[in-house]
């Protein structure tokens, strides 16, 4: 009889922790899809967001100005680490992708280190694809000078739709 | 001498030199720092992304084209092109402001032609946007439209790709001048910088060579012997350690000045020198005033010691000559072998230091010696009572025992003498003369002088109570008690154990009667006029003569014992006592004889009117419970010899 309940008991942890579709599904347009290895999704492979999803997410404002720009403006959005931690990324590279298929890496310390987030807000106005959007990934470079450089502006990518965790 | 002359005029100069290299170094480093700074920016300039950004424009201007192809042959794909066209309408913002732009303004007709194909691609806005269908017409109008500005674009990124590969080959220049320019001035730094180094190092050198030398004499120091011994007594070797010091130098200083005291010093350094450090590969150190020191390595036995002393000694047989004056000037050797004597440098230089000493006391004018350890028993010996004494006076260690001094007339007790005694638990009984010597030497000789004029009056004071009426106690006072106010000193303790005034005399030794005499005319009619007697002690030993015993308001003097002993049977012992007493008595004094020990004697001394008698024939010195038996006992025997 235990014998039976313990492997009945083993069936329901595995198959809950297999399937762990948790996630609420979005209601809005679809701005976001991550994919990889993540533990919380909505269909067992992917977490797919809207708008709604991001704002309740824990978000920060930078007031900066980038190397596309003359002048400073104000971006608001989620931390990336903030969506990394509510879709439970377990990897340690972020493969991210924009709409022109360019794509950048950046990995866990990079992340934990300059705190990026993923604006959807210029100036209290949400980002269309021509102004970059659905989503920019910006960089402190007003607390960092060194994010000024060639190397970091290349990580600051545009019209992000797809992140995969590695 | 030419070294001295370089070093002299190098010290001279050195100031002047001194600012334009710090100068060449300072600049040199400034311009390096600025030429690194314009280095790095354009380092930094050459990471334009203007060249990525034309060619992302070309592509998206390709892709739009392309999304129109698929379009016309499939209008479902209205959302894709719409996304296309959105996604190219984005490149021309980043190619028109910020970093890029300001890149592409440097090529010619670049923005005019940026600002001419955005608005061209925003004219096409209306025609996918505003209504569902896009016609075949627009799609072919809007390919053919954007064709010239698409091969416009692709000719402007090469040109701008073009430009700055220029750029860089012209930066690359630039860069590899300023290098060329950064190497002269890293050699200017290098070598301004090795030059402050080496001054750097040289002040150092002379600093430690001044902290180790002695100014004077150019000789090492009392801080580079102590170094140069710890570093011999680390070797197994043996060797010997001389300390001079010389006798007369101070005469010479006093008489002939001081400029001459510091020629003779240098005359006796470079003797010294040329004699003993280079015949002998000694080395001789100077330890200030008149003292120098001498470490003689390789010293196996006393032979090859004798070798160095002996012509030291010599060296000072021949006069000095300094300018027109000249003199003798005599030296006293001590000498310690290493490591016979002593394994440390400290005690090497105490062992020598008291060698040093006895050669002195053995011979005041030239003289060596060599240090034995029965020296340093006596030194030992020293230090420990000195120790013990302080000890000693606080914990009532010492004591005093009382001497009757006895009428020679009618052998009635006059007064007593208070007499020192101390009991070393070592060194058994301390004689008393020695106990004043070393409180004199080190500091003590107040303080215990206190304690015996305290103790006495206390002692009286005892005896008050006990019912002996008591007599009056003479102390002996060391010389340096008189700078005291020793009146107020004796009438304060006798008043503290309410006892009248003179009851305590003192006595003093001739010396220390001169040296009181020297120093201040007061002490002693101030004394007289307080109702304190005094004693010369033990006349006839000191160096006072009889033009001095006139001076002295003193009154009582005392006969040292050496004439006493002899007078029954040396007739000139006899006549001179006999005329000290006359003397005595025609200048207003009681005479006292001292050590007076058989009966002939005090009968003699009797029949030259001598007042007063002291000795073993009357009393030893007595313990203070006996004093006042032994006084009833010899009242009694008066008494009984008069009936």
């Amino acid at each position: 009889m235990i014998k039976w309940t313990l492997i009945l008991a083993a069936y329901f942890t595995i198959s809950l922790s297999a399937l762990a579709d948790n996630l609420p599904q979005p209601l809005g347009s679809v701005i976001l899809t991550i994919s990889g290895q993540i533990e919380n999704t909505q269909d067992g492979k992917t977490v797919r967001l809207d708008l709604a999803q991001l704002k309740q997410l824990k978000s920060n404002t930078f007031n900066i100005q980038t190397r596309w720009s003359d002048s400073a403006h104000r971006y608001q959005g989620p931390l990336l680490s903030a969506v990394l931690n509510y879709v439970g990324a377990k990897g340690s590279v972020v493969h991210l992708t924009a709409l022109n298929d360019y794509t950048t890496d950046i990995d866990q310390e990079y992340i934990d280190k300059y705190e990026p987030i993923l604006a959807w807000e210029e100036d209290g106005k949400q980002l269309s694809v021509r102004e970059k959007g659905p989503l920019w990934l910006l960089l402190p470079n007003d607390k960092f000078p060194e994010l000024n450089a060639e190397t970091h502006s290349g990580k600051m990518i545009w019209q992000l739709t797809q992140i995969e965790i590695r | 001498m030419l070294h001295k002359e370089f070093k002299n005029r190098f010290n001279r100069h050195k100031s002047i030199l001194l600012l334009p290299i710090v100068l060449i170094f300072f600049i040199s480093a400034i311009i390096s720092f600025v030429q690194l700074r314009q280095s790095l920016s354009i380092l930094e300039q050459r990471y334009g992304t203007s060249v990525w950004s034309m060619f992302q424009l070309g592509v998206e201007l390709h892709r739009f084209d392309d999304a129109l192809g698929i379009y016309h042959s499939d209008p479902a794909a209205l959302k894709q092109l719409q996304q296309r066209y959105d996604i190219l309408w984005s490149r021309f913002p980043i190619l028109l402001e910020g970093v890029d732009a300001k890149h592409l303004g440097k090529v010619n007709g670049a923005t005019s032609l940026l600002n001419n194909t955005f608005n061209t691609v925003k004219s096409f806005e209306s025609h996918l946007f505003d209504s569902p269908l896009v016609t075949p017409e627009q799609i072919a109008n809007m390919q053919s439209v954007l064709r010239p500005y698409t091969e416009a674009i692709n000719k402007l990124s090469l040109e701008n790709y073009h430009y700055n590969n220029q750029s860089f080959n012209r930066d690359d220049r630039k860069i590899a001048s300023l290098q060329e320019q950064l190497i002269l001035l890293i050699i200017g730094l290098s070598i301004s910088g090795s030059i402050l180094l080496w001054m750097v190092l040289r002040e150092s050198k002379l600093n430690r060579y001044q902290a180790e030398h002695d100014s004077l004499t150019q000789l090492p120091n009392r801080v580079y012997l102590k170094k140069a011994l710890a570093s011999h007594c680390e070797l197994s070797d043996s060797f010997a350690l001389h300390l001079i010091d010389l006798n007369g130098f101070k005469d010479v200083n006093d008489t002939l000045g001081h400029h001459i005291g510091d020629i003779l010093l240098q005359s006796v350094s470079s003797r010294l020198i040329d004699r003993i450090d280079r015949e002998y590969g000694c080395i001789t150190t100077r330890l200030g005033g008149d003292e120098f020191a001498i470490i003689q390595p390789s010293t196996r036995n006393e032979h090859d010691l004798k070798k160095v002393t002996d012509q030291i000694l010599r060296l000072f047989e021949d006069k000095f000559h300094i300018g027109e004056q000249s003199c003798f000037i005599g030296v006293s050797i001590g000498s310690a072998i290493y490591p016979k004597h002593a394994t440390e440098a400290g005690s090497l230089l105490t062992r020598a230091d008291i060698a040093m000493y006895k050669a002195k006391e053995l011979s005041p004018i030239s003289g060596s010696a060599l240090f034995d350890f029965k020296m340093d028993a006596k030194i030992h010996r020293r230090q420990e009572l000195h120790r013990d004494l302080r000890e000693a006076i606080i914990n009532e260690k010492l004591s005093l025992v009382y001497q009757p001094i006895v009428s020679l007339e009618s052998e009635n007790v006059a007064y007593f003498e208070a007499l020192l005694r101390w009991n070393h638990e070592i060194h058994g009984p301390i004689p008393p003369q020695e106990i004043i010597e070393i409180a004199e030497h080190y500091g003590l000789a107040n303080k215990l002088g206190c304690w015996i004029i305290d103790q006495t009056c206390r002692q009286i004071g005892l005896w008050k109570a006990s019912g002996f009426n008591p007599l009056p106690v003479s102390v002996n006072i060391s010389p340096s008690m008189h700078r005291l106010d020793l009146a107020m000193i004796i009438n304060k303790s006798l008043e503290s154990y309410g006892l009248p005034k003179g009851l305590i005399w003192i006595e003093v030794t001739e010396d220390t009667t001169m040296q009181i005499l020297k120093e201040t005319q007061e002490v002693i009619p101030t004394l007289n006029q307080e109702g304190i007697s005094i004693a010369l002690d033990d006349f006839g030993t000191g160096l006072s003569s009889l033009s001095h015993l006139q001076q002295l308001p003193v009154q009582t003097l005392k006969i040292d014992r050496s004439f006493i002993r002899h007078i029954p049977t040396d007739k000139v012992s006899s006549r001179l006592v006999k005329n000290i007493i006359g003397i005595g008595h025609d200048l207003g004094m009681k005479v006292v004889a001292e050590g007076i020990e058989d009966l002939a004697a005090a009968r003699l001394l009797a029949s030259y009117q001598c007042d007063l008698g002291q000795g073993y024939l009357f009393s030893k010195p007595l313990h203070p419970n006996r004093i006042p038996d032994f006084c009833r006992d010899q009242k009694e025997k008066c008494s009984n010899s008069i009936a």
